[in-house]
């Protein structure tokens, strides 16, 4: 995926774009032969990659070490806060909503945890350009390595909620079945997901700033039309029952209850609306990032 | 992202007829809404000027440029540009080298972060993986002379302090082409000496230099040529006591002018 958008980057970049055009006009003059040609290439786009991948790495680092700093617990709040946060709503959601849901405080923190992605995603990504001008505007880095440095600190946020997760079916005596496994084929598309609104947002705030406030009332009401403490069909119809049906987080969630409670992959038709949504978004997102890459220098 | 190589390679760095355009609402937007109110409107006008006009320019390997101008004149844009920071409007560079800004020193600094983790953040903003900034971590200590002081955050840093560790790691990673902004002016005088000596020790070695100035001093000891920056386009251009000279006394007809 890393390596892929890194390819789209330096096709898309001007750059890579005069390189090409350099290299046919040279192939003119001189012929240059077509195998040092594309060596030339090659060599440069591994050059940017690699140094792109020191700067990911040093900003994951830091986002990681920012989110606890000064906090006794640390670490171990990454584990702590969905398993408080999944007490809090099944404290209050059980008698409400939980009867008919087995394992009801498994069936809270499934949905959590696969919306706190998308929430720790978007909302780092839409501030990031502006919160790192510093950066931006005195150094020479990728624009795009700094909204796909949030995608990583929340996959590694994502791991340690998942072992509280495990925690939480041991207790509840959840059995566990081998489709758990499966994680890692519906993952990627969240995280792709998530990346794409992260930057179609982060190139948006960069212009309007009411984008901030717009989207925190937002997501809490995409976080209500996700059936994360209610299902699906508690609602009953209606236009919101219509809503929760076409929200792509609805399928996300599903499919991850599904290989997590049920034992069940999910059907082939659900893999391509998750990866459907998934490379649409990423896609759409990238390109208003990238089309607007020469004003955020102005803005920020 | 890449730089396209000069055409001439004796040439490390090649600009032509660059100029650069700033787009900038008349009023800044801050909101959506009053976009839209003014996008209906018909009123969404920008004010454009040229912040730099047709630069051309070529710098020879192991040569070193001073840029000078009164403020506002253009020679930070013109750096800027050159780092690949800002991308002219019209026209090209071409760079045959890598590049170390030190336009603000410590650009990148993580205030809350350690200053050694803050050696490593900033190496790989340019450039360099862990490893290579492990094996340059104790010059830089060194040269810094912050040894005692380097698992604190730096956010209890003075800027002097600051100042030492940014142009410790800036220095220490030996580019190709140095691009230094009036940073030799921070810190107390013994470090500013060591610094002006690392620069004098770097350019012996064949790194190519830019260098923006107020002090003609440092610019006629440091630079062979110097570049003249008048409103935003190039006004003198030759050796640098010639054209240090000239805007020595252009400076004091200002200076005249205003106690009149």
């Amino acid at each position: 995926m890393i390596f892929s958008i890194f390819w789209l980057n330096y096709i898309l970049s001007k750059k890579g774009l005069t390189t090409l055009r350099r290299n046919k006009q040279k192939e003119k003059i001189k012929k240059t032969p077509f195998k040092e040609r594309f060596k030339e290439g090659g060599r440069e786009f591994l050059d940017q990659t690699r140094k792109n991948s020191y700067v990911l790495r040093a900003m994951v680092k830091k986002n990681f070490k920012a989110q606890y700093r000064g906090s006794f617990l640390g670490i171990l709040w990454t584990v702590l806060n969905p398993l408080l946060n999944m007490l809090v709503l099944s404290f209050v959601f059980s008698n409400i909503f939980g009867r008919g849901i087995d394992y009801y405080p498994v069936y809270v923190l499934c949905g959590t945890i696969i919306f706190n992605i998308l929430r720790q995603i978007t909302t780092q990504s839409l501030t990031c350009l502006v919160g790192n001008s510093g950066i931006l505007k005195k150094t020479k880095v990728a624009y795009s390595v700094l909204p796909m440095s949030n995608t990583f600190t929340a996959i590694v946020n994502f791991f340690f909620s998942f072992i509280s997760l495990i925690f939480v079916m041991l207790i509840v005596k959840q059995p566990f079945h081998w489709t758990i496994l499966m994680t890692v084929v519906i993952l990627p598309a969240i995280v792709m997901f998530s990346l794409g609104i992260g930057y179609f947002l982060a190139s948006l705030y960069t212009f309007f700033r009411d984008i901030k406030h717009f989207y925190s009332v937002g997501l809490t009401l995409w976080q209500y039309l996700t059936p994360i403490f209610y299902t699906a069909t508690t609602i009953g119809g209606g236009i919101a029952m219509k809503v929760i049906n076409l929200n792509p987080m609805t399928v996300y969630v599903t499919a991850f209850r599904d290989i997590i409670q049920q034992g069940v992959i999910p059907s082939g038709i659900n893999f391509l609306i998750m990866y459907g949504w998934a490379f649409g978004m990423l896609l759409f997102g990238y390109l208003v990032f990238k089309l607007n890459r020469k004003k955020y220098i102005l803005y920020i | 992202m890449t730089k396209s190589k000069p055409h001439n390679k004796e040439n490390l760095i090649e600009i032509e007829n660059v100029s650069l355009k700033y787009h900038q609402p008349s009023e800044k937007l801050g909101s959506l809404k009053e976009f839209f109110v003014r996008l209906v409107k018909g009123k969404l006008r920008y004010k454009e000027f040229w912040v730099l006009k047709d630069i051309n320019l070529q710098v020879k390997k192991g040569e070193s440029l001073a840029l000078i101008g009164l403020n506002g004149s253009g020679k930070t844009t013109l750096l800027k540009t050159i780092a690949g920071i800002l991308e002219p409007t019209k026209g090209q560079i071409r760079i045959g080298g890598s590049i170390a800004p030190l336009i603000n020193l410590g650009a990148g600094f993580d205030m809350e972060s350690s200053a050694k983790e803050n050696v490593f953040l900033n190496g790989a903003i340019l450039g360099y993986s862990k490893k290579q900034m492990k094996a340059k971590y104790d010059s830089i200590v060194e040269f810094a002379e912050l040894k005692d002081s380097m698992n604190i955050p730096i956010k209890n840093f003075s800027s002097g302090m600051l100042a030492r560790l940014g142009f410790a790691i800036a220095v220490d990673v030996e580019p190709d082409i140095l691009l230094v902004d009036e940073i030799l002016s921070v810190g107390d005088v013994p470090f500013r000496q060591k610094c002006m000596t690392k620069i004098e020790e770097l350019l012996a070695k064949g790194t190519t230099m830019i260098f923006v100035s107020h002090s003609m001093g440092q610019v006629k000891s440091l630079c062979k040529k110097t570049l003249w920056i008048k409103d935003n386009e190039m006004y003198r251009y030759g050796d640098s006591n010639e054209v240090v000279e000239e805007y020595l006394e252009f400076c004091k007809e200002l200076e005249q002018k205003i106690k009149k």
